[in-house]
């Protein structure tokens, strides 16, 4: 009776190993048009990381409108090459730019984003500390 | 002879003693001499001597309580040390007052005594994270600067800047301290990015003239010197 039951047992694990090896050659049939798409979004992402570290620079310069300008198509890129806790930096510093040109509403509207599509991230933590303050102390 | 002058002394002492009798009821009822007893023909004589005196004594005490009625609280006006009606509960406030004051003085310097302690700590932690070079000195970094708050500190910090040059430093010290939060440890080219924006800025020079000029808050001051120590090591671990 014991032996049954740790062979009934055994066919999930049996079932999901069959699982995986049938979508091993899925993904070696993968289309050549995604997959070039994956590789030309990993190539933009590293040009992408440059004009990141260039717009960090006219931030630290209090440049603020010229960076905004250089991190505002950078998301996508990222976002593109499924590198989400770099997307969510961009963001940041995006409404963070906003923030010290005084424009509050596109800054709030922006952290928030960050909130929303980057949870559980540094970026989030440090957009809802930002938030808070410029939201000032709950009433 | 003598026995006859005896008597004749005995009968002229006591004509004199009769005479003198007589003499004294005489004066009496006519009023000169007082007797010690309550005469009624004596009395009004005796009024008329002590009256003035009495009534000029009752008008002087009469006198002096409505002077010290008209002044005394002018008195008080002029002296708020007398205690009226409502100035107990007055000094009890002020005491109550000035025992918050006293209060808030000591939190305030508990305050400063736990700020000196962190600077000490946060110094130490930053001496041990510039010793480690790489991810593990950037993750003590970014350790050093949550514990002590630096960030948020900042965020109430700001307004109380006025001088324009040491908002600029202020807000770049914040830039940078922000990409030290945001950076991934474990990335090396992110690491080195920031060890070289940190660089470029080059704060040192620029904080230590800023705060040279004076006129900073201590807390403005305090804050400024803490990010830059936190950088250097930002600076040596990439």
């Amino acid at each position: 009776m014991r032996a049954e039951l740790i062979w009934l047992m055994l066919v999930p694990v049996a079932v999901a190993a069959a699982g995986c090896g049938m979508s091993q050659p899925n993904l070696a049939r993968e289309d050549p048009r995604l997959h070039e798409a994956r590789a030309a979004a990993a190539r933009n992402a590293a040009v992408a990381e440059g004009d990141f570290d260039e717009a960090m620079v006219l931030v630290a310069e209090q440049r603020y409108a010229e960076a905004s300008k250089r991190l505002s198509p950078l998301t996508a890129v990222f976002e593109a090459a499924e590198d989400r806790p770099r997307a969510a930096r961009v963001t940041f510093w995006m409404a963070y730019c906003h923030e010290k040109q005084g424009r509050q509403a596109e800054a709030i509207a922006l952290y928030e984003r960050v909130q929303r599509a980057y949870p559980q991230t540094p970026a989030s933590r440090l957009a809802a500390a930002r938030l808070a303050n410029l939201q000032g102390p709950p009433k | 002879m003598s026995q006859a002058s005896g008597r004749d002394n005995e009968r002229l002492e006591q004509l004199l003693r009769r005479w003198g009798t007589e003499e004294a009821v005489r004066q009496e009822s006519a009023g000169l001499v007082p007797s010690g007893g309550r005469h009624p023909v004596a009395r009004p004589s005796w009024l008329r001597q002590w009256l003035p005196l009495a009534a000029s004594f009752v008008f002087m005490v009469v006198g002096a309580g409505l002077y010290l009625a008209s002044i005394l609280p002018a008195h008080r006006q002029e002296n708020p040390s007398v205690p009226r009606g409502g100035e107990t509960a007055a000094i009890r406030e002020q005491l109550d007052r000035a025992l918050a004051a006293r209060r808030e003085a000591e939190k305030k310097l508990a305050a400063i005594e736990a700020r000196q302690t962190a600077t000490v700590n946060l110094l130490q932690q930053v001496h041990l994270a510039a010793a480690i070079p790489g991810e593990k000195g950037i993750l003590a970094l970014q350790t050093a600067s949550r514990e002590n708050r630096l960030l948020s500190r900042g965020a109430e910090l700001r307004g109380r800047i006025s001088n324009q040059a040491i908002r600029r430093l202020f807000d770049t010290q914040e830039a940078l301290l922000s990409q030290l939060d945001l950076l991934d440890p474990n990335n090396r080219s992110d690491l080195e990015a920031l060890a070289r924006l940190v660089r470029s800025t080059d704060l040192g020079p620029q904080i230590d003239e800023a705060l040279r000029s004076g006129g900073a808050d201590p807390a403005v001051t305090q804050w400024l010197i803490e990010a830059q120590l936190v950088l250097s090591g930002v600076n040596r671990a990439g």
